[in-house]
């Protein structure tokens, strides 16, 4: 409680004291002393302000950038009554900075197209570009697609991110598989050129842009705090150029506070490799797709391959069927049968006892593919019917053997070449085991030239009848048995030629029939009764139907030496005589 | 890991290369090669528990034909300026660099090295002629390439003093 007493006492006191003062104040200075104060205490704020205002924006700036924001339409409106008032003043602000930003362009561009224009004289007159036109001719693509593809080609290969003023490496990244040099030292030295040329050639706005080395360009872009580098192989296009620029933007934008009071600590900057990362821009350059000559060589050896066993297996037929036709077409063979198996050709013949023997054959042959082995086929004579597919198929015909009174009578049914006909009948086999006869429904084939075959026909048959004598008995017109049988045949052959007649298109002009006698009797008997013989003849003939009116008998009585035997002394001939057609049938 | 940019200044021929591949290299060479322009070396060390990366430039040695560029020091976190002891002209050498320095980059941290200690015997100075640079005793090193003499106690001396003035000056900012 006393306690309470003696502070509300004190501070009853100190209240007292101050109104006291201030009574005394008012007194001696009276209202301009309050005013006095106010002007004071104003001053003295400003002047203080004034003192840490930088302080105050340059602490306020680290922490955030809301002082720009908020300062941004002061400083524009600010801006905007300076360019109205004093335009003249802007112009002299900015006109050293348009000059060179303006020839700095110009030279860009001018640089560029220099490039360009050199590129393009490179490619078109040294050798490399003879092989781009030839390797574009190649592709079937027009030359300057070609060129494109390969000049657009590029691989950033490392990408540096510098301190522009230490030239200390801030980071780096690098394209996987390739052999680089350490960033640290790159960087440092990069730096270093960029210094060396701005001293050399007092070039202190301006900035190193491109090194190259041979393919490999360093590409630089320089920022107010830091450097960024590309180390690109290959040809510069405007994507890397304008990628270099962009990020250079974006490191500064994202990093400014970090880079400004960058002290050698990389660390802060860790996030951004990343986007390093993502600038190893790469652009492969289109490559021809890749013949398939592997599937080409597989496709040509299969088909050579294959034609050379067709062309063997070819060749190995016509050695075999040429054999075999030489062995059937020697004389005395007969082929019946072949068999062609594991390189060996196996013929079975008929082999004549008179013709060359089989070894001497074999040995004739000469046969470097296979082995031949000839064998004969020993058959019984007296079965003439094992030689009827031979003969059917070596005349083309349809054979058979009708049996008639222990002879074989060979019938030709169905079709046959005239030519193979004759040849039929004059075939060595056919003659000794077998008569001919020939169907009532055969049909001959005639080539496009049937006189000439008809003419072949009437000429054999000529010879045949002009070469037939029939024989007498002794002072008679009586013929003898086998002239009577000669002489029916020779009326067959006759009637087949007056068939034919007009078939070769050729005249029968005459049948002359002479009679002869041996040296007995007078020459008047004997004159008499060679003219009764041919007399006889034609006689027969006519009774068979061969028209008399070209037939004449002449008896030309004894004619003979008497070294001829007396018995084909007495003797009668036919003789046929025949003209072909002088104007031919038109066929 | 804090990368520091460091330059070797200094006359020529007084053997800011030799130092220099002495310490990242362990390696002294008999020849003398003149340095053209800048060379720049690396090496990692550890002080107080943190690791620094030195880019070492090796910048070409001052003489009546050659002057220091100030664009190779820009940047430059720290200072060896390399003197010849037994070569009283490269102290005026010396001289001139430490005002350019002063000039272009401040108050750098910075170290002098009076090399070839192991040539004592024919030296034309001792340490006290250097006071007038002004580094001070605890910054000064007396060392020889040649032999690898105290070189990595100055180098290291560098990255200390560099570290420190960047502690220094984060303490100052916060």
């Amino acid at each position: 409680m006393l306690e309470e007493q003696i502070e509300k006492a004190v501070r009853d006191e100190t209240a007292t004291q101050s109104s006291d003062y201030e009574r005394l104040r008012s007194l001696l200075l009276g209202e301009d002393y309050e005013k006095i104060i106010q002007q004071r205490l104003t001053q003295e704020n400003i002047e203080r302000f004034a003192e840490v205002i930088s302080e105050a924006f340059k602490l306020r700036n680290q922490q955030d950038s809301s002082l720009a924001t908020e300062m941004s339409p002061v400083i524009e409106a600010s801006i905007d009554t300076s360019i109205k008032n004093h335009p003249e003043r802007i112009t002299n602000v900015i006109f050293p900075i348009i000059g060179p930003a303006v020839r700095k362009a110009v030279a860009n561009a001018f640089s560029d197209m220099m490039n360009s224009l050199n590129h393009l004289l490179q490619q078109s007159l040294t050798a490399p570009a003879l092989i781009l036109r030839f390797k574009a001719w190649r592709l079937g693509i027009p030359y300057a697609q070609y060129v494109l593809l390969q000049t657009i080609q590029y691989q950033v290969e490392q990408v540096f991110l510098i301190h522009r003023n230490s030239g200390v490496l801030i980071q780096s990244a690098n394209a996987e598989g390739i052999k680089y040099q350490d960033p640290d030292l790159v960087s440092s030295m990069l730096t270093a050129i960029t210094d060396f040329a701005n001293d050399s050639f007092n070039q202190e706005s301006d900035s190193l842009n491109v090194l190259q080395f041979g393919d490999l360009s360093l590409l630089v872009e320089t920022g107010p705090h830091a450097v960024l580098a590309f180390a690109v192989r290959g040809t510069l296009n405007n994507e890397v150029k304008q990628h270099i620029s962009e990020l250079l933007e974006r490191v500064h934008v994202s990093y400014a506070k970090q880079l400004n009071a960058f002290d050698g600590d990389t660390i802060p900057f860790e996030p951004c490799i990343g986007w390093l990362q993502k600038a190893l821009l790469k652009k492969v350059k289109a490559t021809p797709k890749p013949r398939p000559w592997l599937a080409i060589v597989a496709i040509l050896l299969i088909t050579s391959i294959a034609s050379f066993f067709i062309y063997k297996n070819w060749q190995l037929k016509n050695s075999i069927n040429l054999i075999v036709e030489q062995v059937d077409n020697q004389v005395g063979y007969q082929v019946l049968k072949q068999t062609y198996r594991d390189n060996e050709l196996r013929l079975l013949v008929l082999h004549s006892p008179l013709a060359i023997s089989i070894e001497d054959l074999k040995k004739s042959f000469k046969t470097h593919d296979f082995s031949l082995v000839i064998k004969e086929k020993l058959s019984a004579l007296d079965n003439p019917e094992l030689f009827i597919p031979y003969l059917a198929h070596k005349y083309q015909s349809t054979l058979s053997i009708n049996n008639q009174d222990q002879t074989n009578v060979l019938v030709v049914s169905g079709t046959i070449r005239a030519e193979n006909l004759a040849a039929l009948k004059q075939d060595m086999l056919v003659k000794n085991y077998f008569d001919l006869a020939l169907s009532e429904t055969l049909v001959f084939i005639t080539d496009l030239l049937p006189q000439q075959e008809n003419r072949l026909e009437i000429e054999s048959l000529v010879n045949k009848i002009n070469n037939q004598y029939f024989y007498f008995d002794i002072s008679s017109t009586q013929l003898l048995d086998d002239s009577r049988e000669s002489l029916n045949t020779t009326i067959e052959q006759i009637k087949r030629l007056f068939f034919l007649e007009k078939l070769a298109n050729v005249s029968i002009k005459q049948i002359s029939i002479s009679g002869y006698a041996d040296s007995r009797g007078n020459k008047r008997q004997n004159q008499d009764l060679s003219a009764e013989r041919a007399k006889i003849i034609k006689n027969i003939l006519a009774t068979n139907g061969i028209t008399d009116k070209l037939i004449i008998s002449w008896g030309y009585g004894n004619k003979d030496l008497p070294s001829v035997p007396s018995d084909h002394q007495r003797r009668a001939r036919i003789e046929v005589l025949y003209t072909p057609n002088q104007v031919p049938e038109h066929d | 890991m804090i990368n520091k940019k460091i330059c070797m200044v200094g006359a020529f021929a007084v053997g800011k290369t030799s130092l220099v591949k002495q310490f990242v290299q362990s390696i002294f060479d008999e020849k003398y090669h003149t340095t053209i322009g800048v060379k720049i070396d690396k090496k990692t060390i550890i002080i107080d528990d943190k690791t620094i990366q030195l880019m070492i430039w090796d910048i070409e040695g001052v003489d009546i034909f050659t002057d220091l560029k100030p664009s190779y020091l820009r940047g430059a976190s720290g200072i060896v300026l390399v003197v010849d002891g037994t070569r009283k002209k490269s102290l005026d050498a010396a001289k001139q660099i430490k005002e350019l320095i002063s000039e272009t980059l401040g108050n750098v941290p910075i170290i002098l090295i009076i090399n070839k200690s192991d040539l004592i015997e024919s030296w034309q100075f001792t340490e006290q002629d250097t006071e007038f640079l002004g580094v001070g005793d605890e910054n000064t090193f007396i060392t020889s390439a040649k032999i690898d003499r105290k070189v990595e106690n100055a180098f290291e001396k560098i990255a200390e003093l560099m570290t420190r003035s960047t502690h220094r000056s984060d303490s100052k900012e916060s």
